[in-house]
């Protein structure tokens, strides 16, 4: 089925079968290997991307569901060496160890900052719960999140 | 994982997609949010032909007020929508409490209402509040529509009154008098992304004089359905509310409820803190009812 | 900068990680890659009677598919008793559910999957061994044919002075039997690669391990050839806290990659990673302890059984740590300890953080627990008449001969970490609810970290090698791994601070046979001391030849020239110096080398120890069983941390990993099979379950022996959590758990057992 998909501001025209998810067309047919795939059936995080400004798992979604929609990936974040500055806060912070859980966790900051720029530290581990992380013990997560929304 | 094979279906209008539904009957599925659809495909538990997509349908999004003093929520709200929505943290907190500590921020910016209603898992959290909340479905079929109470439409695990050829298109929940109180609380081993080992649903409406006018109570993970303890309303409504009240009706709950036993808690256990937290959530209500009342209820 | 070595610095790897950059093994592709998948045995323990792949093989897209007829060498693997078929034969038995019977490659996932659904097995089921109980039966079926009483190994056996004997003098004795749970890794990056065949016809595996040169070296048996044609590259590595020690896909990968010459990716889901990876061991610990009643600890008789699972794994070695982690930090006279690792039909157990120490401290700071309530002294006091001391208590018994007794040379003592611990703890909250209760505790751990490469991974030393480029940066080359941990960014930060170059002018490059020396495996707790060590003599080599090409330029002797700022200075006046950069051509003009590969053993001891203290506070609900966990202290010895952002990571994140052991985690099986295959019924903690406080102290004072006095660090954070929670829980409702998690329903039915048979009498922890 061919399908228009709209990622990081670039139109994406590809064929897919209604079996991929958005998760598997990323990966396997745009290369787009910053998103993880850590369970495959939403109960991890590591999939995280933003889909019209909001935090989904791209492993439960079929990508011809979403074409046309705004999906934003963890390479969307960065301009080229330029890094967004949650990204440089996680880096500050020692919120990175594995980095396996780090760009699900960090659109799921994303999507959080963007709807709530100053949130408190409460709002910001309900914005991460659904993304786990199995190095960090999540405190500097938190910490790097908190001090990116005051930059 | 990969999913099984299916044929895509995206409806643009209502009417389309009954009349697909209708053709297609039990071979067709609706794809509503797809964070329990999905995970069920993926691990093969069931594969149907035709998936149907509803998103187009912009209808079945909308939530807003009636006038005749309810609340009216499109099938394909999604929880996200429904916690964004205006207000309804001082209407429905008792909603609130059960989309808050529902899956992720992830499933919950997809997972919908309907999906989680027509899913009908023995621990889903939307069913309990909305049972004591009074909601009413509206299915919609090719031959008409007809509405239920949500308390009816369940019957089984993941069993419902549906029809094969029916959507669940919106859910009208009225809204609560100003004298109420309702909590839900859902019981869990991990504090976030976690399934209830058990729910409480509770709501309780009263007189100035401290009388119980209305009690309602459901539970999540007590029965093989979202289940109602219609004993209490029976036999409770108006008495007094006092600590007395409190022992009996979470006695009551507690015989009613009859949950079964799994690896992730035993039905004993599960039966005990039916009757821990309809007791908490009374020993509140208590606390909201003196305070709004100024004065102590009598023991 | 000043000094890079106490720094924070950023991780070398970081930008690339949080850029989605860092490649892991599934990222990896090659030009014509094929996907692999394997038939997994859905028996726990049977015969495989017969496999028909007849109907797989015409499916379209199928390439091949492998059974054990195709292992070309040795079809078993396992690095201490090669006990573990790469494919079982048929004939042979099936000893878990999951256990590998068939591959398939085919030109897409999707295929090679389907192909799995048209593969025919006939297996004749046998009796299961789903638990200890029934693998110690007399008469019980054994899961190794050739293993008496299923021992895995041989049992592990050590004594000291007469235990009976103080027993029979003591003021107290306390007794218990602890169960402790089977705990999953859950790394975040299920296993993962891929196999290629060079265009030298060499095989390249790329896939995370942390071992490449025992990869290289029990592959190439499997597959009969010579190691040198066999190269094992680590990627990335999403997490692995000892999961990743076993071989898992890499000879599948090998085998198919081989048979047709093709790059081959597999990726495992997550369900498969629970079933085949190893886990932490379930325990049964008979513990017996005995004191004086002025409190001095007189004996100690430990019996202990760990459920190995269907393979060896790390078992073996894994039963010695733990066995020899009983006494703990404390001087005890009069020890016996005996413990063996049996073989079931349940899910390998294996390495994990810890090794065998969490489970022993749990038992035995419990006891210590309970000896301090039977004799009313202070948990505090107790633990510090007891502490160890350098000098003066009896080294302590560690391992079997010939490895020498772990040595007691650092300053830090015990009881300086005690008296920290509690300085900072504040006081303990009191409870938010009438239903509620608080409670606190305190434990002490000694865990250990290898100093020099155990014998039993076939290596006593660490190989580094280091190398000044001609234009003044440097290239350090380890085979080491990086799963998070931060040893791409520690040795570079020893790199930097060697020879006064900045962060940026050094590269690390780890994990990959082709190029790197051998540093042994990245486990124990050791990459720092080791691999730190072996590259500061490596760097040191060369810093002499380079001073001493720089004293003859600069017409000054090379014992006041000094390096910083990517320069060679003359002391006490500085603008005089040449660049590293010049300095560096110019030795290649002249032929110096300017690489050097060092290889650090040390003869003193097996082990480093570290001294540790951890205060929590708890809030329990006595109504539903639910504990919460209000504080966490840590104070730890760490020597120097070189990265302080590091060591606090360390700490942090095995601290939740321990949190998660005690309160939730349990990969519940009944006969073999596992109740809870995916992220949602095995439960790990999410940032929600974080405690309001959790505060980590590093004691600083430079060990010896250490890269400028740093000790090791990796696994301590999680060492002593079960038992602080589990004496916390004591003090605040006065039960005694022997088995956890302390799910609420668990907590909940002792309660209730409590409640009825005080007749009713308050839940409370005082004594």
């Amino acid at each position: 089925m061919p399908i228009e998909l709209k990622i990081n501001g670039r139109i994406y025209q590809i064929s897919v079968s209604p079996r991929k998810t958005l998760l598997q067309v990323l990966r396997d047919d745009l290369g787009l290997t910053g998103t993880k795939e850590g369970c495959g059936i939403g109960e991890c995080g590591t999939c995280t991307v933003m889909l019209n400004g909001k935090a989904v798992n791209s492993c439960l979604i079929p990508a011809i569901r979403v074409a046309a929609w705004e999906i934003t990936t963890i390479e969307g974040l960065s301009d080229g060496e330029s890094l967004h500055s949650i990204q440089e806060s996680f880096i500050r912070h020692g919120a990175v160890q594995c980095g396996f859980c780090t760009p699900g966790m960090i659109m799921s900051a994303k999507a959080l900052l963007d709807a709530n720029p100053h949130p408190n530290r409460e709002e910001i581990k309900q914005a991460i719960s659904g993304n786990l992380c199995r190095c960090t013990g999540y405190k500097q997560i938190i910490d790097a999140i908190e001090d990116a929304s005051k930059k | 994982m990969i999913l099984p094979v299916f044929k895509y279906k995206e409806a643009d209008s209502l009417p389309e997609a009954l009349s697909f539904l209708c053709q297609h009957k039990a071979k067709a599925k609706i794809i509503a949010g797809g964070t329990d659809l999905i995970v069920q495909m993926k691990k093969k538990e069931i594969s149907p032909q035709y998936l149907l997509g509803l998103q187009n349908i912009t209808e079945l999004k909308e939530i807003g007020y009636l006038s005749n003093h309810s609340l009216k929520i499109g099938t394909l709200a999604t929880l996200s929508d429904i916690l964004k929505f205006p207000d309804l943290e001082t209407e429905f907190p008792i909603l609130v409490e059960a989309l808050r500590h529902m899956g992720s921020v992830q499933t919950r910016n997809l997972a919908t209402i309907g999906g989680n209603i027509c899913n009908a898992a023995p621990s889903a959290d939307i069913p309990p509040p909305l049972i004591v909340l009074g909601a009413e479905l509206k299915l919609r079929s090719i031959y008409g529509e007809r509405e239920v109470k949500i308390e009816d439409f369940f019957t089984g695990p993941s069993r419902t009154i549906l029809n094969e050829d029916e959507i669940l298109t919106e859910i009208i929940i009225p809204l609560s008098p100003p004298r109420s109180f309702g909590r839900y609380i859902k019981h869990t081993v991990r504090k976030a992304m976690d399934l209830a080992l058990l729910g409480v649903a509770l709501m309780i409406a009263w007189k100035p004089e401290g009388i119980c006018e209305k009690i309602r109570i459901a539970l999540a993970t007590a029965a093989p359905k979202p289940f109602k303890v219609p004993r209490v309303e029976e036999e409770m409504e108006g008495k007094e509310i006092n600590r007395r009240f409190v022992d009996v009706v979470s006695q009551i709950v507690f015989d009613e409820a009859s949950p079964r036993s799994s690896w992730r808690a035993s039905a004993e256990y599960r039966r005990e803190m039916v009757k821990v937290f309809t007791r908490r959530i009374l020993l509140e209500a208590m606390e909201v009812i003196s305070m709004q009342e100024s004065k102590c209820p009598s023991n | 900068m000043e000094s890079y070595i106490g720094q924070s610095v950023n991780r070398l790897d970081a930008k690339d990680k949080v850029a989605g950059r860092a490649e892991y093994g599934a990222d990896i592709t090659f030009p014509g890659m094929i996907y692999g998948k394997t038939l997994r045995s859905p028996h726990p323990h049977a015969i495989l009677k017969k496999i028909d792949f007849s109907k797989a093989k015409k499916l379209k897209g199928v390439l091949t598919v492998l059974t054990a007829n195709d292992v070309p060498g040795l079809n078993r693997h396992g690095e201490f008793i090669p006990d573990q078929p790469v494919l079982v034969q048929v004939g042979d038995k099936v000893r878990m559910i999951g256990d590998p019977v068939a591959l398939v490659a085919a030109d897409t996932e999707e295929v090679a999957e389907k192909a799995l659904d048209l593969i025919e097995v006939d297996y004749e089921p046998l009796g299961v061994v789903g638990d200890i109980e029934s693998a110690l039966e007399p008469d019980s079926i054994r899961v190794h044919d050739e293993c008496e009483g299923n021992v895995c190994g041989f049992p592990w056996y050590f004594e000291r002075g007469d235990v009976e004997k103080a027993f029979a003098e003591a003021d107290v004795i306390v007794e218990e039997v602890f169960n402790t749970p089977r705990q999953e890794h859950a790394y975040l990056e299920p296993e993962s690669g891929v196999a290629n065949i060079n265009s030298r016809g060499e095989i390249e595996i790329y896939a995370a391990m942390q071992n490449p040169s025992y990869f290289q070296f029990s592959i190439s048996k499997i597959l009969g050839c010579s190691a040198h044609k066999i190269h094992i590259i680590s990627p990335l590595i999403g997490g692995s806290f000892g999961g990743k020690c076993d071989i898992s896909l890499h000879a599948h990968l090998a085998l198919l990659s081989l048979k047709l010459n093709r790059p081959v990716k597999m990726v495992w889901s997550r369900k498969e990673s629970f079933l085949a990876s190893p886990k932490r061991h379930p325990t049964r610990i008979h513990h017996k302890m005995s004191a004086t009643k002025d409190g001095r600890i007189t004996g100690l008789k430990v019996d202990f059984i760990m459920d190995g699972g269907a393979y060896a794994s790390h078992s073996p070695v894994v039963l010695i740590a733990m066995g020899g982690s009983f006494p703990g930090p404390y001087d005890i006279p009069n020890i016996k300890i005996a413990g063996k690792a049996l073989y079931t039909n349940n899910p390998i157990s294996g390495a994990m953080r810890g090794y065998g120490l969490p489970q022993a401290v749990t038992a035995t700071e419990c006891q210590i627990d309970a000896l301090c309530r039977k004799l009313k002294i202070d948990p505090f006091e107790f633990r510090i008449i007891n502490a160890l001391v350098a000098g003066k208590s009896k080294p302590l018994p560690y391992l079997i001969e010939p490895i020498p007794f772990i040595s007691l040379d650092s300053t830090v003592t015990l009881p300086q970490t005690l008296m920290k611990a509690k300085e900072i703890a504040g006081s303990l909250k009191k409870p938010s609810a009438e239903y509620k209760r608080t409670g606190r505790a305190i434990c002490c751990s000694m865990p250990l970290f290898d100093v020099s490469a155990m014998p039993v991974f076939g290596m006593m030393g660490t190989n580094v090698s280091v190398e000044i480029l001609p234009d003044g940066s440097a290239m350090v080359r380890s085979s080491a791994v990086e799963f998070g941990q931060g040893v791409t960014t520690v040795l570079g930060q020893i790199a930097a601070e060697e020879f006064g170059i900045s962060l940026d002018k050094v590269n690390v490059v780890l994990g990959d046979t082709r190029t790197t020396p051998k540093s042994g495996a990245t486990i124990a707790s050791r990459t720092t001391y080791c691999c730190g060590n072996a590259l500061m003599q490596a760097a040191q080599k060369i810093k002499a030849i380079l001073l001493q090409e720089a004293s003859d330029l600069l017409e000054a002797p090379a014992d006041i020239l000094f390096m910083k700022n990517n320069r060679v200075y003359v002391k006490e006046s500085p603008p005089k110096g040449i660049s590293m950069t010049e300095l560096s051509e110019r030795c290649y003009n002249k032929g110096i080398n300017l690489k050097s590969e060092s290889w650090f053993t040390t003869n003193h001891a097996g082990f480093g120890h570290t001294f540790m203290s951890k205060i929590a506070d708890v809030e329990v609900d006595i109504e539903t069983g639910k504990v919460e966990v209000l504080k966490l202290i840590t104070v730890h010895d760490i020597g120097k941390a070189i990265n302080p952002q590091l060591v606090e990571g360390q700490l942090t994140g095995g601290k939740m990993q321990g949190l998660g052991y005690v309160l939730m985690e349990d990969m519940i099986t009944k006969k073999g099979g596992i109740l809870t295959p995916s992220l949602i019924e095995y439960l790990i903690p999410t940032v929600e379950d974080l405690p309001e406080e959790l505060h980590n102290i590093l004691v600083e004072e430079p060990y010896p022996t250490g890269p400028y006095g740093a000790k090791g660090v990796g696994e301590f954070g999680l060492d002593t959590v079960a038992p602080v929670i589990l004496n916390a829980v004591y003090d605040a409702i006065g039960i005694r758990f022997t088995k956890f998690p302390l799910t609420p329903q668990r907590v909940w039915e002792e309660i209730q057992k409590k409640q009825k048979d005080s007749n009713g009498e308050g839940i409370d922890g005082s004594m």
